[in-house]
């Protein structure tokens, strides 16, 4: 894959970010319907 | 008589370099308290791999030597690294975590530093697979980056495994700068609220059940890890197996990480280790946890700009993945500026976000250079 060093850092950090906030949603849904 | 001296001649001046090193890193460990269950095994590891070989007779670090069995077996097949997760896990307790979910941003927001690591690693000269490799560093996980250097820089693993330990042992050295350098002193002092939630048994069972799925699926290279680490925590907190999480903790945690050290050991010939490149990447290391505690101190600024509830910035920068070290530098800042001022369990939070954070960030890296 080419991707360059920009497109990495702003991919790399922004998937890292979309990945936690999913998590952060699932906790959210886990602690309301507990 | 040729036989007997065969080891005194093939001798060589930079093998006695490397018991030096393997000799500080021993020193380190003992004298210093720096990582010492992965430092010793490394540094003995490292003497015991640049002994001299004879010819004919295959050295203990060759494909048929114990230590060569062991790399081929247990590190190249990312057997070592995966194992250390389910040990981790079942250590890790998710409950502040579930009790503060909002405290999960800075465990993205921490892993800055590994970004902007590969850049100037790049730059450095360093290709784009080994430049990802030494960045991983700043994941400030010792088996997240030997996972991606395994993949992405094999002959690079000895250095950058040394060099990610021994800056985790400096957490309570570099991080108390970078956070005064860009903090306040009313920065540092700011209170959090903390209220105690009481989470239900169920919901700390099916957390990392649902972790594994939703990583899994969005982030498939992260399922190694995330599912080691996850099934070690479901051990734990299904509370049906607490000899096999005892045995995580412990047994299956002091083994794996004894092999593991004197394995990595003895990936440090002395060709591969006495050169440039280690140094730079010992210095690209500190790059990465500075840019790290930066990331998440003014990621936390960031924040602070939008809501009503101040976070404390010096609780972003627990958001790396070295626990329990990073939430306790943050704490005993934070009690020097306020003596009553508490926000341990805020950074545990976040330090254990950080550990999940460093693992998808890795597995991204793998992703996209893949």
């Amino acid at each position: 894959m080419n991707i360059s060093l920009f497109e990495l850092m702003i991919y790399g950090m922004g998937a890292t970010f979309f990945v936690l906030i999913l998590f952060y949603l699932l906790i959210k849904m886990l602690v309301k319907f507990k | 008589m040729e036989q007997l001296l065969a080891g005194i001649k093939n001798l060589q001046p930079n093998q006695i370099a490397m018991y030096v090193i393997g000799i500080v890193l021993i020193y380190l460990a003992i004298k210093k308290d720096c990582e010492p269950m992965l430092l010793l095994p490394i540094g003995f590891g490292a003497i015991l791999t640049n002994l001299p070989v004879i010819p004919g007779i295959p050295g203990i670090a060759s494909d048929e030597g114990v230590l060569g069995i062991l790399k081929n077996a247990g590190i190249l097949t990312e057997l070592f690294p995966a194992l250390i997760f389910i040990a981790i896990g079942a250590m890790i307790d998710f409950t502040p975590l579930l009790q503060m979910p909002s405290m999960i941003l800075f465990g993205a927001a921490a892993q800055f530093g590994i970004f902007m690591t590969i850049i100037i690693a790049y730059y450095l000269g360093f290709n784009i697979k080994e430049a990802a490799s030494i960045g991983i560093i700043g994941t400030a996980d010792g088996p997240t980056s030997i996972f991606v250097a395994t993949r992405f820089a094999p002959h690079l693993l000895g250095p950058i495994s040394v060099v990610a330990y021994s800056y985790m042992s400096l957490v309570p050295i570099i991080q108390p700068i970078v956070i005064k350098a860009l903090t306040t002193r009313n920065e540092r002092r700011i209170r959090m609220k903390y209220k105690e939630v009481i989470v239900p048994k169920t919901v700390k069972i099916i957390f990392p059940i649902a972790v594994t799925i939703i990583a899994g699926i969005v982030a498939p290279m992260s399922a190694t890890l995330i599912g080691f680490l996850m099934f070690g925590n479901l051990i734990r907190e299904s509370g049906v197996l607490d000899r096999l999480s005892k045995a995580a903790q412990n047994e299956l945690s002091n083994l794996v990480t004894l092999l593991l050290g004197i394995t990595i050991g003895s990936t440090m010939t002395a060709e591969a280790f006495i050169n440039l490149n280690t140094i730079k990447i010992l210095l690209l290391g500190l790059v990465a946890f500075i840019f790290d505690t930066a990331g998440g101190v003014l990621f936390a600024k960031f924040l602070n700009l939008f809501v009503k509830e101040k976070y404390n910035p010096m609780v972003g920068a627990a958001g790396i993945s070295a626990f329990p070290m990073s939430a306790r530098v943050i704490q005993k800042l934070a009690k020097e500026e306020d003596p009553s001022n508490f926000v341990l369990m805020q950074a545990v939070s976040a330090n254990v976000a950080g550990q999940i954070g460093s693992i998808i960030a890795g597995s991204m890296v793998l992703a996209l250079l893949s």
